[in-house]
């Protein structure tokens, strides 16, 4: 049995005019139906770059390498009927911004019933109880009301729910939730991640998680890959990576997260410094200039990504686990 | 502005842009210097060489026109005419549009309704009858064809000016600026009219050629340059009328006013290019 | 005891019908921090631009013995210079065509003309210091930086001029969680130094308690809850303010 998705080697790299940037490098990972994995970086980190260069949708600019699998069909260069024909039944992507993902002008069930025509040209009154379902399936309140609003009308948790029943529509098999809940209040947002993790209960769905918010993720992830500069750093069961981080960055992550259980200290635990920029190059770690527990050699010689039963762990001074 | 070193310096990459650059100060040059080398005058007539073709034997590089008026020194002289009418109608289309509009747009509310509505009203004017009107009032010249361009361009620049302003004063670094305590005059010259600078000036470079030849169409109704003096726009329509004996007659000015309109438009682009700062 | 720095009495925004704060009334003392929370929609950003008097608003606002809302417009400029703000979105709020220089200068020049351009160039960097950047990122422009460091040039251009109290809304919520403890560290400590009062406006509680001395909880508009920090966090009164400290993800 194949796994829902699986990435080996995968880089992108941006080429403009004489410059390139490498934005993705070497990333491998797999997510099995029914799994969540969650990928944590910081903005620039190359974690969103990943998945849209992955489903062909990164700019033309972008040069990919490597493979990426879903249920065992390579997608990198395949024709553009292949990736029409995954992207609408296999994949679903679902955004942060909830307000621009969706046509001002059509009213939402306009452009749920769209969605059908497109896939499967289902008949219009079967298609509009499809997304009738649909919405009531994600817990947008007074759906038949919802079908004739428009975008504007919706507040930003029911329009990202009705993002989300967009993007289930195709019934998909693996579904790309790109800070699915960074817009939305801290309710709502507990609303959204329940229903996120119903639907993976309810149809085997696999789930990739993409997020800058380690206390998001660690309710809903399976496994964490930690991501920086480009690169994963890191990767672990949910908990055990959330207990005992064994990358001095997924340490120094998780020390910074404001917490309601913290003590409130005279200065709150900061990560000092700032990430490379995509186009910085960078002859060893890429951590190594905020690393606490840097050395010379993490300077000069870039850690190996090493998987061993726990996961895997890119650092020559790890954290004891 | 010290961001303009950093623009300047994207715009020296730009090789097109350059040659462009190059090729119009040529011509700037040309057409100032040019006409005080040669011996011969614009207006004077050479009944031995009436319509002759470009040679290096005679005196007239160019050859002449069908009066025996030397070509290489009236197409300068109308190249400067020409330049000129561009430059200061465009001038005035500037200075006027971008005060008037960045003030309506700053402003907003009622005050943007009122400049807003005069400018449809002065729009509203047919142009040829403006021009006749100013001609008869004030006597015909090239002056008054500088007015009566520049009155009716500005409007345009000012409509362009207001839209970019509207979107401008909605980016919070306005807010921030308000906020900071600084007054709106200061706010319009130092954060509003510096990021609305870059389409201007491309949509004013590029309203150079257009003007150009809206002289040359008033000048053919008899409204523009008349004779003696000539511009480029003259001369194209007085070569028309020789095109099959004299080609030259056409194909001199013409040429040039090609050449420039050109030039002027990748000079344009360029400068568009050069000007964007998230391109960089 | 002396009066409060900022004196907020029934303070009302309409926007046309709508009411986006509906009579907030608080008080703000010198080197206090107030806390600002609720979701959005709830009127926090509108509330802050009221005080900052960038929108139009209805009742009481007297800041350090004067009347905010009958001033003359070039009367409350002069003042702006004791109050200042910092915004959200750190890139939005610089003008892409000024450099760091001319950006975190420009209180200076608004509010100490007297000040030649050697001075004003030493105190620009002094600042720049101050906020954890080298001096010599002053010829920079803001699309060369980080949202970080972004902000930390906003927060030298709002702190340059020495305002007795600084609105900072939302100034942490679009950057990383590493950079947002360096940012709210920095606060506190501009803070320490200058005895400045803040008015601090997040809807993230977990770092609003490590920085308000004091939290207000707005909802719909209206004010429901206040209350000296740890003692609101922990016996949160109101049903609203219970809800939104439930709705806070947890680390396991």
């Amino acid at each position: 049995m194949h796994p829902a998705l699986r990435i080996d080697n995968f880089s992108v790299r941006f080429e403009r005019g004489d410059s390139s940037t490498m934005a993705v490098r070497e990333v491998s990972l797999q997510v099995e139906a029914g799994e969540c994995v969650a990928l944590v970086g910081e903005s620039g980190s190359g974690k969103t770059q990943l998945f849209m260069a992955a489903f062909g949708l990164a700019s033309s600019q972008a040069r990919v390498e490597g493979s990426v699998r879903y249920f065992g069909e390579e997608l990198l260069h395949a024709p553009q009927a292949v990736l029409n024909r995954v992207r609408g039944a296999g994949i679903a992507m679902v955004f942060q911004d909830p307000m621009n993902a969706l046509t001002p002008h059509l009213s939402i069930g306009a452009q749920l019933i769209e969605v059908l025509a497109v896939h499967g040209g289902a008949p219009r009154e079967a298609a509009r109880s499809a997304a009738l379902a649909m919405l009531e399936r994600v817990g947008v309140d007074e759906p038949a009301r919802r079908m004739r609003q428009y975008p504007h009308e919706l507040s930003g948790g029911q329009r990202q729910r009705v993002l989300i029943a967009m993007g289930l529509l195709g019934a998909p098999k693996l579904l790309v939730a790109d800070e699915p809940t960074t817009a939305l209040d801290v309710h709502v947002q507990a609303q959204v991640l329940e229903l996120l993790q119903r639907l993976r209960q309810e149809t085997k769905l696999a789930l990739i998680f993409i997020s800058h918010d380690l206390a998001v993720v660690a309710g809903v992830a399976d496994r964490i890959m930690v991501m920086y500069a480009g690169r994963i750093v890191e990767s672990a069961a949910s908990g055990a990576l959330l207990r005992s981080p064994r990358h001095p960055y997924s340490a120094a992550l998780i020390r910074c997260m404001p917490s309601m259980r913290s003590p409130v200290a005279a200065r709150m635990a900061t990560l000092p410094g700032y990430p490379p920029r995509a186009g910085d190059l960078i002859a060893g770690c890429a951590f190594a200039p905020r690393c606490p527990k840097a050395q010379a050699r993490c300077v000069s010689e870039r850690p190996p990504l090493i998987a061993d039963a726990r996961g895997s762990i890119a650092c020559h001074f790890p954290e004891a686990p | 502005m010290e961001s303009y070193s950093a623009a300047w310096r994207r715009f020296r990459e730009n090789r097109a842009a350059v040659l462009a650059c190059l090729i119009v100060a040529a011509v700037v040059l040309l057409a100032l210097v040019g006409p005080l080398v040669n011996p011969n005058h614009g207006d004077a007539l050479d009944w031995q060489a009436v319509a002759v073709a470009p040679t290096r034997l005679h005196a007239h590089w160019f050859g002449t026109d069908r009066l025996g008026r030397d070509l290489f020194v009236r197409t300068l002289e109308g190249t400067q005419v020409s330049l000129l009418v561009g430059l200061i109608a465009t001038l005035m289309s500037l200075v006027f549009g971008i005060s008037y509009g960045a003030v309506a747009g700053f402003a907003g509310g009622r005050t943007d309704n009122v400049m807003m509505r005069i400018i449809e009203i002065v729009s509203g004017l047919p142009l040829v009858f403006f021009v006749i009107v100013v001609g008869v009032l004030f006597g015909r010249g090239p002056v008054l064809l500088f007015v009566s361009i520049g009155a009716v361009s500005w409007l345009t620049t000012a409509r362009i000016v207001r839209g970019q302003t509207l979107s401008i004063v909605r980016q919070p670094y306005i807010e921030a600026a308000i906020a900071a305590g600084a007054p709106p005059s200061r706010i319009i010259y130092r954060h509003v009219i510096p990021n609305l600078l870059g389409p201007v000036v491309v949509y004013a470079t590029l309203s150079i050629p257009q003007i150009m030849l809206f002289e040359s169409f008033l000048s053919f109704l008899g409204l523009g340059i008349q004779e003696p003096n000539a511009s480029l726009g003259t001369l194209v329509s007085q070569g028309v009328g020789d095109m099959e004996a004299a080609s030259w007659i056409l194909l001199v000015p013409g040429s040039l006013l090609a050449l420039l309109l050109v030039a002027l438009n990748i000079f344009g682009d360029g400068l568009r290019d050069a000007l964007d700062v998230k391109e960089a | 005891m002396s009066a409060p720095l900022l004196d907020v009495e029934g303070l009302s925004v309409h926007f046309g019908l709508f009411q986006a704060v509906k009579g907030a009334s608080f008080a703000l003392d010198r080197g206090e921090t107030l806390g600002l929370v609720g979701e959005s929609g709830a009127g926090k950003s509108t509330l802050a631009r009221a005080i900052m008097r960038l929108v139009q608003a209805q009742g009481r606002l007297r800041f350090d013995g004067q009347d905010l809302l009958a001033l003359a417009p070039a009367r409350l400029r002069a003042l702006r210079r004791d109050f200042q703000m910092v915004f959200q979105s750190p890139l939005g709020s610089l003008n892409p065509r000024l450099s760091v220089r001319a950006a975190v200068s420009e209180p200076l020049e608004l509010f100490e003309p007297d000040l030649d351009r050697q001075a004003r160039a030493r105190k620009v960097a002094e600042m720049l210091e101050r906020v954890g950047l080298q001096a010599g990122v002053a010829a920079r422009y803001p699309h060369e930086f980080s949202g970080g460091q972004c902000q930390r040039i906003a927060i030298a251009r709002a702190m340059i001029a020495r305002p007795k109290l600084l609105v900072c809304d939302e100034p942490v919520s679009s950057l990383d969680v590493s950079i947002q403890g360096q940012i709210v560290n920095l606060l506190k400590e501009l803070q320490e130094d200058t005895h400045m009062a803040m008015l601090f406006i997040s809807h993230n509680l977990a770092v609003v308690r490590q920085i308000s001395h004091r939290i207000l909880v707005m909802q719909q508009g209206e004010i429901v809850e206040s209350g000296e920090c740890h003692r609101l966090l922990s016996s949160p009164q109101h049903p609203y303010t219970q809800r939104l400290l439930l709705a806070v993800p947890q680390m396991p």
